[in-house]
Order: structure tokens, then sequence, then C-alpha cells
């Protein structure tokens, strides 16, 4: 931790994590002391090096002051989806085996091990010097090493069991090291981030990676419509430069856009976008009416960083950036394997999934793409989703740009399913307005004037909403479950 | 006015949502299954077409279990 206290010392003055809408502050001098304390309060406790610790704190500064406190002690900071229902949870539980969980308010999980809950509050150890000792803060302070586990983040579960992805030091490091200096992070970065915590971008952007480059954070609580319509001011107000985003949310900045007041002092440089596809129309709209630009990066809580795009690089439609110098990657089949030094050690206590997707050397991403001569990628859609008709691969964004385009369409998503003769057929899920769906031939017959036969879908089904994951993700598999029933 | 108002919100939530059988009664979450994405085009139709603003502090899913609730709070802004 010797990194540490020399970042926070050499940012004392200036804010790290900032909560716009309650208007709390954390400057790096904070950090160092509340950490500190911190860490003596839960080597009070009974935390101790090794440990496994349940950290369910939503998107406020106490997430990321106890994460350093962990870190400090030697402790693992075990993330768990808001989402998870009671089997999930039980199930996580008794693999992990926490010794404590920590939170900073009443909590949904708490029913569980309550004789374990820690709750903490950044207040509480703001103090400047009075009932506390110093020796209230003594605690074995631990050196970090490269393979040591800082974080085990369980993936939200949609598409199976959540697994519980055990993440290094130096892994983690390498990454954050690379990442943030190839789009340039320094002191003066103030980044906007409504991404949830527990999503491993959430915490990337919420914890050690701003931190490494003396960057401040702009906390606001996960995404909603209330951020949504004061955007606007995390630019001007609070001087964001940068914002962390999934596409869906970059469409409803631009539905907001009636609200916007925007001046010349707002400045966003960049937009970091991942997690799904990009549609180009929604980035050519986004990037001019904010003046900006948005930059992909493609990865995984498994691999971490895969490709990016840079600030003042070639960016091209289609890529989601350029691979990172540092990753090597395989196509088998258009299978996408990774080998590089960020990847995970595998999925806790689960060997078998561990061994499906990662053999100690390559991991296969789940992703199909292939990577141009000069080193960008393309992803052609999961390999779960990917539609497979008469032996044709089908990307389903293919067919989601086309209706998207239709008018009166808002949103598309095309899945497939098999049929009695065990062949896929292809089903879209549309919203869109009264016109839109009162000209249900007209759509048809646009369908079939656009796509080539192979996309034609054998059914139309209109949807007041298409589901999301918390993170602003189609939730294919609730669609695929929804075919199932109808 | 309130009656215009129910109706006007009524006809805007059946456009918006794409369903035609929704009543004031009708929760946004427990019967509309409205998530905060399909909220803030909701919220953004709303503005839009009876021309007004929402309170920025009210703009959260909670403050309006159903559209009774969405409604009354428009009506004051109306009156």
């Amino acid at each position: 931790m010797q990194r540490f206290h020399r970042i926070c010392r050499q940012n004392e003055q200036n804010p790290f994590i900032v909560e716009p809408y309650s208007k709390r502050i954390m400057t790096y001098g904070d950090l160092q002391a509340w950490t500190g304390r911190v860490a003596g309060y839960l080597s009070r406790s009974g935390v101790q090096e090794g440990d496994k610790v349940m950290l369910v704190i939503s998107n406020q500064l106490e997430y990321t002051l106890v994460h350093f406190a962990l870190m400090e002690l030697g402790a693992i900071t075990v993330t768990i989806p808001s989402s998870l229902n009671r089997e999930q949870l039980e199930s996580i539980v008794s693999t992990i085996k926490p010794v404590a969980w920590i939170t900073c308010s009443d909590h949904p999980y708490r029913s569980f091990s309550p004789e374990q809950w820690i709750t903490i509050s950044a207040e509480d150890f703001a103090y400047d010097d009075p009932s506390w000792s110093r020796k209230d803060e003594k605690y074995r302070q631990r050196l970090i090493r490269h393979n040591d586990i800082i974080a085990i983040l369980y993936t939200s579960g949609t598409t199976g069991t959540p697994k519980g992805v055990v993440l290094s030091y130096g892994a983690v490091m390498a990454n954050f090291l690379e990442y943030g200096q190839a789009i340039g992070l320094n002191s003066s970065t103030r980044i906007i981030q409504p991404l949830p915590v527990e999503h491993a971008d959430g915490w990337c952007f919420s914890v050690l990676l701003p931190f490494l480059f003396g960057a401040c954070v702009l906390l606001t609580p996960p995404f909603n419509a209330r951020i949504a319509a004061t955007f606007d001011r995390l630019l001007t107000e609070h001087q964001g430069s940068v914002l962390v985003a999934v596409p869906s949310m970059l469409r409803a900045l631009l539905e907001m856009r009636h609200r916007f007041q925007l001046t010349d002092a707002s400045n966003l440089s960049f937009v970091l976008c991942s997690s799904a596809k990009l549609f180009h129309q929604d980035r050519l709209q986004f990037q001019t009416l904010f003046n900006t630009c948005v930059l992909e990066f493609y990865g995984s809580t498994e691999a971490l960083l895969i490709a990016y795009d840079k600030p003042n690089a070639a960016i091209r439609e289609g890529s989601v950036g350029r691979l990172s110098p540092q990753v090597y990657l395989r196509s088998e089949d258009d299978r996408l394997f990774v080998h590089s030094p960020f990847l995970f050690k595998g999925y806790f206590q689960e060997p078998d999934k561990t061994a499906a997707v990662f053999d100690g050397i390559w991991y296969e991403t789940g992703d199909i793409g292939y990577v141009d001569q000069d080193g960008y990628l393309y992803l052609q859609g999961r390999q779960q989703y990917t539609i497979n008709k008469a032996g044709q691969k089908i990307d389903p964004s293919v067919i989601e740009q086309v209706c998207r385009q239709l008018p009166g369409v808002f949103d598309a998503v095309a899945i497939s399913k098999l049929n009695e003769n065990r062949e896929e057929d292809i089903y879209i899920f549309l919203v869109g307005n009264h016109f839109a769906i009162e000209n249900q031939s007209s759509i048809n017959t646009a369908l079939q004037e656009r796509l080539t036969a192979a996309c034609w879908p054998r059914g139309l089904q209109w949807v007041d909403y298409i589901p999301l994951t918390p993170m602003g993700k189609v939730d294919r598999q609730k669609l695929i479950d929804s075919l199932a029933v109808v | 006015m309130h009656v215009a108002t129910n109706q006007a919100v009524l006809e805007r939530l059946k456009i918006v949502t794409g369903k035609t059988d929704i009543t004031l009664e009708h929760r946004l979450v427990e019967d509309l299954l409205i998530d905060s994405f399909s909220f803030i085009r909701i919220i953004v139709d709303l503005e839009n077409h009876l021309d007004i603003l929402f309170d920025d502090d009210d703009l959260v899913i909670e403050s309006f279990p159903s559209i009774q609730d969405l409604s009354n709070y428009i009506s004051k802004m109306v009156v």
C-alpha cells in the first residue's frame, strides 16, 4: 500500500469522490485518513488478512472507502448484484462463507447472518481528533503482492447461476495502468460514474482506476430519470469531463435533450461506452449534441480490458476499438479466445465452470468476431445469441438496426428459437407507437425489402418495453423465456 | 380540469406503452412493468405533449406508484 499513501499525499487537497446529489466530498487526503480509521475499526471487528467480506453498499463514497480499507487489511472484497433471488444468495453465501457484511444503510439482504453486519458511515470517521486515539487506528498493515486476490465480483446470473470472478491485484493494476494512460486520465479528469458499483465497469471506475491517476469521480446513484434530466448540470456545475455509460444511457440522455441548457462551460471530453452494441446513429447524435467523442471499450469481468478506442485516434465504425498491446487474441470458428496479464484466476470454487472457459492460458470470451489487419476488433454478437439459420450465422444486431430505422419503431431485439424441425426461427420484439403497431403490414414489407431472406422473422411481437438488466443491457433470456409461453 | 388531466395522461401512457387497456388504478412497476429506462420515455413524452416540467427531485419512479399518482402530480402543475 506504499503506492496508496504516495498517491494520497500527491493529491491530498484534490477531490477523489464527489456525490453531486448529496454534496458529499471525499478528498484524497480524507481517503488516506479515513481508510486507516475504517481499517482499524474493521480489524477490531474481527476482519483479518485473507478474510472474505461482502460489500453491499450502492453508489456511495463509503463503497470506495471500505474497499480501500479492506485492501489495507489484506481482506478480500466480495460484491454481489442487487437483484439476486433468495436461492442465488444462499448459494453464494454458502460458498463464500463471509466473515462480515458491510453496508451503510438498511439492506434487503440483511436477513442473512444479521449478527455479521457492520454499518459504516463516512461521517463517523471524518473527525479532526475527538474521542478516538491513534491506538484505535492500529492494525496490521498488509503489503499487497502481485498474486494476491483483492476482489471477487459476482456476475448477475441473467444467463445462469451467478459466478464469482476472482481478480488478483497484479492483473487489475496492469490493466488499469495501461487503460488509464491510454485514455489520458489525470488529476484534472472528472469522471461521471452512474453505473452500479457492483458491476465490473462501475467497480473499475469507482475504486482503483481513477485513483491511480489522481482523478476525481462524480459518483451518482445508479442511472435513473433524475440523473438523465439533470445531466447538463453534471457537465456545467460539476465540470464532468468524462462519462462512463452503456448505450441505453446514451439513448435516454438523447431523449432528455429538451431539458438541457448546454453552455460553453460544459466540456465533455469523451464518453467511455461498453457492455452492449452501440448503434452508429446513437453515437453520431450524442457526439453532435454534446460536442464530444464516444469511445468504445470491450472486455469482461473475467478478462478485464481487451480492446478500446483512444482519444485523438482513428475510430472505425462497427469496431469496439483496437486490441490492447498486452492482449493476445485468437479466433476459432469466429469464437474469440484471449490471453493477457489481465485474466482472472477462475470462478470461486467452481473448477468445472472455470475449466469450461479458461485453460489457464486462454480464456474463451463467449463472443464471436474478428480482428482486421490494423488490430481493430469487430464483434458479431454473443456466441449464445448468434442466430444460426440453416448454417448461416446471423448477428441479431443487423436485424435490430434495420428495425430501429423504421418509422414509429423505438427499439427492437431479434432472437431465435428452435422450431419443431430443430431449426432456428427468428422472432423480433418491437417497441413502437400506435402508428407502427397499426401498420404492421408495412413493417413486414419494409423488413422484406431491407433484409436478406435468411433474416426474415417468423414472428413480430410488440411489447411495452425491452426488458433490461440493472446495468441497462438487454435481458435476452427473459425474451426467450417469454416466447416459450406465447 | 382534473378529469381532463386524467384523460390526457391515460392517452399518453397508452401511446407510449402500446397498451390500450390501462386505467388510472394501474401501478407503474407492478402492473405495467415499467423499468427505469421506460420511465424516462414516459417522462419525456408527458413533458413534451402536456407542456409541463417535472421537478428534478420528483423524477424517481417511486414517487408515482400508480397512474393516478402521476396524474394528480400533473394536475397541480396545470391548474
